[in-house]
């Protein structure tokens, strides 16, 4: 087994990984406890909107009204109640992002850098932001769809009123191919060590 | 430098490293033509935004959304804002310059090279940066708006969330990259020590 392996054991972590270790241990606490906050975060929302749901429906079929010019008084708590089941489904995707955040900076903090479990977890992370984002791209108009479903509203049109795309999801694509890329980087990185390893 | 590194692997295998630009040549193109579109269209958003801007609805989302009474609002304020916004999307063009550039390194094969990683780093340290000032802006833009009417800045400030969910997840990104940037330095540094060893 070559000591760039995954299954290798802590004593033979290279003395330079662990040094690197070191230096990058603080990121990577800072790291995963920001994903962590993050996803809480979103689960915190939903949870709230969810609870408040009486109130939440009066402010959506009131700001969304205003918005599209119609009248969604007439908006039912199980149509909210629809929107938020789709919200905790795609915050699941959100959990996969930061499982796969946590694991991969944990093999970070065991000191196992150049490695190919590390390289995996990488793009396995970058794949898992690009399914996320697609997810969230798909449901958002399905939600529109949900909440003015009552109303006389032509769906069309109010598909098309508004941007099915926002640059903020261009730049999730751009993290994402980014990950993969270094995804592809690191795994290279590990093979080269894992061929060095067995010819010395 | 440990012979783990990967620099110090391109005599052991020539053949791994000297595939790696050919293998990401592709995603490093995408990267930077979403890049260009991205900024682009930032640009397009904000120079929409400031010709279609009706004082009228913006007064009364800040109204409602502020719980507050604000009378008109000029001219003056919208391009206040607006020009904060474009000051925001300057530093948008700065993350897109850095990708170019570390993509353009990666695809000349300087992969694993200390100019790489400190690419990468100033592209989270200009990501975190950018971050830090939408959210300032943000308040800065709700202040220059209600700057007019009763309200005290206090409670302008107290209103509403500071952050937002997606704000952490830039932050995320950032970090991210910093952190990426450490690994890809220190390797580099330890392969020129090595080299120089040798």
């Amino acid at each position: 087994m070559s000591p760039m392996s995954p299954s290798v054991a802590p004593d033979a972590i290279p003395v330079s990984q662990l040094r690197l270790r070191a230096r990058i241990s603080w990121l990577c606490q800072l790291i995963r406890i920001t994903a962590v906050l993050w996803v809480g975060w979103i689960l915190v929302s939903i949870v709230w909107g969810w609870w408040n749901s009486t109130d939440t429906t009066a402010k959506i079929a009131d700001n969304l009204g205003r918005y599209l010019s119609a009248d969604l008084t007439a908006l039912s708590n199980p149509q909210v109640m629809a929107t938020f089941a789709g919200a905790l489904v795609l915050w699941l995707f959100d959990a996969a992002i930061v499982y796969c955040v946590w694991r991969l900076f944990g093999t970070y903090l065991e000191g196992r850098i150049f490695t190919v479990d590390a390289a995996v977890w990488l793009r396995r992370l970058g794949i898992t932001l690009l399914a996320a984002l697609l997810a969230e791209v798909v449901w958002r108009p399905l939600s529109l769809i949900i909440l003015i479903g009552h109303a006389h509203v032509p769906v069309a049109a109010v598909l098309l009123s508004g941007q099915a795309l926002i640059p903020f999801d261009l730049l999730r694509v751009l993290f994402c191919l980014f990950v993969v890329m270094l995804g592809q980087i690191f795994k290279t990185a590990a093979e080269i060590a894992d061929d060095h390893a067995r010819i010395v | 430098m440990s012979a783990t590194m990967p620099n110090a692997m391109s005599e052991a295998s020539p053949a791994s490293q000297a595939n790696l630009p050919a293998r990401i040549r592709w995603l490093c193109q995408l990267i930077r033509i979403a890049a260009l579109l991205w900024v682009g269209w930032i640009l397009v958003n904000v120079a929409r935004g400031w010709y279609a801007a009706d004082p009228a609805r913006l007064m009364d989302n800040l109204n409602r959304g502020l719980n507050a009474g604000v009378s008109e609002i000029s001219k003056g304020q919208i391009a206040a804002f607006f020009t904060g916004n474009f000051g925001i999307w300057l530093l948008d063009t700065v993350i897109a310059y850095c990708m170019w550039q570390l993509t353009g390194r990666y695809l000349q094969g300087r992969i694993f090279t200390v100019d790489a990683a400190l690419w990468m780093r100033r592209l989270g340290v200009t990501g975190l940066i950018t971050v830090l000032g939408m959210v300032a802006w943000r308040r800065a833009s709700l202040l220059i708006f209600t700057m007019h009417g009763n309200m005290p800045a206090g409670t302008v400030l107290l209103s509403g969330q500071w952050v937002t969910p997606p704000d952490l997840m830039r932050l995320l990104f950032c970090l991210f990259l910093v952190a990426l940037a450490q690994i890809f330095k220190a390797a580099a540094e330890l392969a020129d020590d090595h080299a120089g060893i040798v």
